[in-house]
């Protein structure tokens, strides 16, 4: 398959896999029959690496971030975090979710505490840090401001460090940037890797435009509609930091006809 | 001359009041309508601070505050305990939303004179009358702000391990109040409402009672001085419950 050509690029070296998936299938009661979500799901995820999960709506992109996350129990198969299997949320993870879920009724530094907050019952101790991250994301001067007062763009900045208070170490991320118009939407991948390589953070990224995974990943995943398994997998060795002229990188444009042909091709296998 | 929105909306208002007035008086004096159909409203104020001068209403207008307050203390309190208790299990909800409904569409006023014979004449039952005709609207409301949290937001808290309490108190319950609130809101309202029926079942005072007893006596200067502050303790009370929701929702 060309897919592998492309995958022959090795992998920047590091540390034994963070996260590994094996024989995952999830099976649900919908109203009047059995739905499988996610069937013989395999993948491996090394530590530090950026890993997009790319597929048609509905193909269980985030059935499988809440499997990783705990807040959903495997029909058969395992995920283990650090060789851990995975039985529950933990605090290894931080989730952000395509709507940022900020607490209107809290500030902008209240909801990046929360965390901290649920976990021991007072974020005194992490103040310092909350205030850290507001900068690292760049929302210095809003600590006090109330999500009602942010922009989409900003609000989804505020769930970002909130996911990253207590220091996870992976982070997952269900098409977060995917309620934001094109320009913001862009202007926040840039961010994100921004933010990313200030880390040695794992990231899960779950989205639906081929372009983001390959902009942000080190490895892109594509996923075959309902039940969701993996199709093909794709190392994208494109230099980083990456920025606005990575789009313009004869790679990018080769691996995003590729993955774009692939996933059509799965769709038209489907129907 | 061009008037901006917000200016010739405060002229608007009180030009309908003018004007309302305006036809009563129209009305009651070219017509000639004697005072015990429709009094004239200067004769009503007159009557109204009379009334207040000589102090003969105030016990009434005091009866009157008593029994709705309190009858909307005990309603919102049992409406939030219990809309709480049953939304702890969906179950328990279930089974008993098409009681909730039903009693919902029963006109629970006309228990009054079975409070009448159960409690007597004195407070008790103007008050619980009171209390029960807010407890059923707030109660629905107290379950479905209980229920309004997203699916999102719970997923986030189960994410960050967060236990049932603190699921309930800090996601829950916040969630829930701008629900309660517009409850409030109604019940305020209802809860002078309830009390006024229960005095018209039976009563020593209160203005309720005086709008009964001088409706009986055709001295409707005086039962227009009662429904006039029956108005303006149901428009205080409304405000009363504005004005706080205003400061606890702060966020909205």
């Amino acid at each position: 398959m060309k897919m592998d050509e492309m995958a022959t690029h090795s992998a920047p070296s590091r540390a034994g896999p963070a996260i590994e998936i094996s024989g995952l299938t999830l099976d649900y009661a919908a109203v009047d029959r059995m739905i499988t979500a996610l069937s013989g799901f395999e993948l491996s995820i090394a530590r530090g690496e950026f890993v997009s999960v790319i597929g048609p709506s509905g193909c269980g992109k985030s059935t499988l971030l809440s499997v990783i996350g705990g807040l959903l129990r495997p029909s058969v198969g395992e995920v283990r975090i650090d060789k851990a299997p995975v039985t529950g949320p933990s605090e290894k993870l931080g989730f952000v979710f395509q709507d940022p879920v900020l607490l209107p009724w809290r500030t902008v530094l209240e909801n990046v505490l929360l965390p901290a907050q649920l976990r021991s019952g007072s974020a005194r101790d992490y103040v310092e840090r909350g205030l850290q991250l507001l900068q690292t994301v760049g929302l210095q001067g809003f600590e006090r401001n109330y999500p009602k007062e942010l922009s989409g763009g900003m609000r989804q900045r505020v769930a970002i460090a909130r996911a990253l208070l207590l220091d996870p170490e992976v982070l997952l991320m269900d098409e977060p940037f995917g309620a934001l118009d094109a320009i913001t939407r862009e202007r926040m991948a840039y961010e994100l890797l921004r933010i990313w390589q200030g880390t040695d953070k794992t990231v899960v990224f779950v989205t639906h435009s081929i372009a983001e995974a390959i902009l942000l990943s080190d490895r892109v995943v594509a996923m075959s509609g309902r039940p969701g398994r993996v199709v093909a997998e794709c190392r994208i060795d494109l230099p980083r930091p990456r920025g606005l002229r990575s789009h313009e990188d004869a790679r990018f444009l080769a691996v995003s006809r590729e993955l774009h042909r692939l996933l059509m091709h799965s769709e038209e296998n489907r129907a | 001359m061009k008037l901006t929105p917000r200016a010739a909306l405060w002229i608007a208002r009180p030009a309908v009041a003018l004007l309302v007035l305006a036809l009563w008086i129209a009305y009651v004096t070219l017509w000639s309508i004697p005072a015990y159909v429709l009094p004239h409203p200067l004769d009503v104020l007159e009557r109204l601070a009379g009334q207040l001068w000589s102090g003969d209403i105030l016990p009434h207008i005091w009866a009157t505050i008593r029994e709705a307050g309190l009858g909307f203390l005990l309603g919102s309190t049992m409406a939030v305990l219990i809309g709480t208790a049953i939304s702890r299990s969906r179950f328990v909800e279930d089974v008993l939303r098409p009681y909730i409904i039903t009693t919902q569409t029963t006109p629970l006023v006309a228990l009054a004179p079975l409070f009448l014979v159960w409690f007597g004449f004195g407070i008790l039952p103007k008050v619980l009358i009171a209390a029960i005709i807010c407890f059923f609207p707030l109660l629905v409301n107290v379950m479905v702000g209980l229920r309004s949290v997203n699916p999102t937001e719970r997923r986030l808290f189960q994410s960050l391990k967060a236990s049932a309490w603190q699921m309930f108190i800090r996601l829950e319950v916040p969630s829930a109040l701008p629900y309660v609130f517009a409850g409030l809101r109604i019940t305020v309202v209802l809860s002078v409402i309830g009390s006024v029926v229960g005095e018209f079942v039976g009563a020593h005072a209160g203005l309720g009672y005086l709008a009964v007893t001088s409706g009986g006596n055709l001295d409707t200067e005086l039962l227009f001085v009662a429904v006039l502050l029956l108005m303006t303790l149901g428009l205080t009370f409304y405000l009363l419950v504005l004005e706080t929701e205003r400061r606890v929702l702060f966020w909205r």
